[in-house]
Parts: structure tokens; sequence; C-alpha cells
């Protein structure tokens, strides 16, 4: 599991690399945690994520949290099939901002 | 149309989720297993074998669980046994409010919800000193 990082506009994007499961969870958790402590608004780029744990979705949970789901601080985007079923499944696909691809998840922030 | 059966012995240690994939890896490689069916398999095994973990053994506590995969037609036959404390996941796992809102979420019960969602037919049994579990997936 590798976490990238870039800033984009003001916005922080983190691209995991990898299956988030019970163990890599940790890494994941580690980034997230990091970026948390300076950004104020925060994308997840899942196009590299073949798989998500409840582990992993807990990790999301925090972030959004932390970054309020419904105000533009917080988006997820690149979601695969089985990835956006899981978060369907957890009733979260209804609480947070999903969006296709990264440009998307930008603009959904702007303004 | 590919069959395959797998068995899968793992330490209730930091070591299981990584061996219990590397396993799976090799596994829907050998047998040509459906990617959607494999993340199905992966994500129940993965949840089932943390809970027990976390459950069914204190600290020190020599574990040992034992996964068996069956890939035959149009199906997954999932075994998994465990020396642990007496634990039925279907029971005694929290139930996850879905309706809640970001702020009042939490994450307890949402791996046995993945789990009850994905098997057409799950079930718990108290075998002797073993729990058993056992999972019909569509593959």
């Amino acid at each position: 599991m590798i976490v990238n990082s870039e800033t984009v506009g003001g916005v922080t994007v983190l691209s995991p690399s990898g299956r988030i499961d019970s163990n890599t969870a940790a890494v994941f958790e580690t980034s997230v945690t990091k970026a948390l402590a300076h950004a104020p608004r925060m994308i997840l780029d899942f196009s590299d994520v073949p798989y998500i744990s409840s582990a992993g979705l807990r990790v999301v949970l925090v972030a959004a949290k932390k970054l309020g789901a419904k105000k533009g601080g917080f988006a997820l985007c690149g979601l695969s099939e089985s990835v956006l079923d899981v978060f369907q499944l957890s009733g979260f696909a209804s609480i947070l901002t999903i969006m296709p691809d990264r440009d998307a998840a930008l603009q959904s922030m702007a303004g | 149309m590919t069959a395959g059966t797998i068995q899968i012995e793992l330490a209730t240690d930091r070591s299981a989720i990584d061996r219990l994939m590397a396993a799976l890896d090799q596994f829907s490689e050998d047998t040509g297993l459906p990617e959607r069916a494999e993340n199905q398999l992966r994500l129940c095994l993965d949840e089932l074998v943390v809970n027990a973990i976390s459950y069914g053994f204190d600290d020190g506590m020599n574990g040992v669980i034992l996964v068996a995969v069956t890939y035959q037609g149009d199906s997954l036959a999932v075994r998994m046994e465990d020396n642990g404390k007496p634990f039925n996941p279907f029971e005694e796992a929290a139930k996850p409010d879905l309706k809640a809102d970001v702020e009042e979420r939490e994450i307890g019960g949402l791996g046995v919800l993945f789990v009850t969602s994905y098997a057409k037919e799950y079930g718990y049994e108290r075998n002797g000193e073993k729990n058993v579990i056992r999972l019909l997936l569509d593959a």
C-alpha cells in the first residue's frame, strides 16, 4: 500500500494504491491522519484501489467526520464497481460525496 | 468453468491477513475465479478472520484458524473453523445504523453486514471446542 499525496488548488488529493484490507488500512490511516492535520479540504482518489474492507471504511469515516461530508470539504472519486458496492451496502454512498473522477470531485468543491 | 479447492491455516496474529490475501491471490489465479466473486470472497474472509481474532482469543492464546474454500460450478463454499472462545458473529456483532448521518455514524458491525449481504447462505455452529462458520457465495 502506497499513498500518493498532492495538492490541487488548495485541495489535498490522496491516492492510495493497492488493496485496503484489515492490515494495510493502518498505512492508509497514517497518511490520512497526517493530511488531516493541515488539510482543510480533501479528495480520496480510489482509482488504484481494487478492494476495501470495513477497516478502510473506518478511516474514510474519520476523514468525513473531521472535514464535514456535505460542506464541500471531502469527496471520493474513482471507485471501482466492487468498491462502490461496499460503499453502497454500508450506507456510506448516501452520506458521502462520491464523484466519478478527480476533475468532477474538484469541481464539486469549487466555490 | 473451472473448479478448485484451497485450505489455508492461519495463526491468530498479525500475519493472518497477509497470509490470507496471498493464499486467495493464488486461488483466484489457479481457478480463474471471476473478479467480482473474488472480491466478495476476500471481503467475507477478511472480516470474519479479523472478528475471530478480535473476539475469540485473549492475548497470548495460541489460536489457529482453518479456512477451506471450494469453487465448483457457480458457487463458492466456505468453511472457517477456529479454536477460540464461543463467538457467533451473526448473533453477537454490533448492528450498524445504516440511516445515521456522518456525525452519528459508527463503524461497528459493517464486516458482518457485508458477509450476510454477499452470502446466499450462512451459518454458525459451536462444534466441541471449535467455532465453525459456513458460507455459500455466488461465483
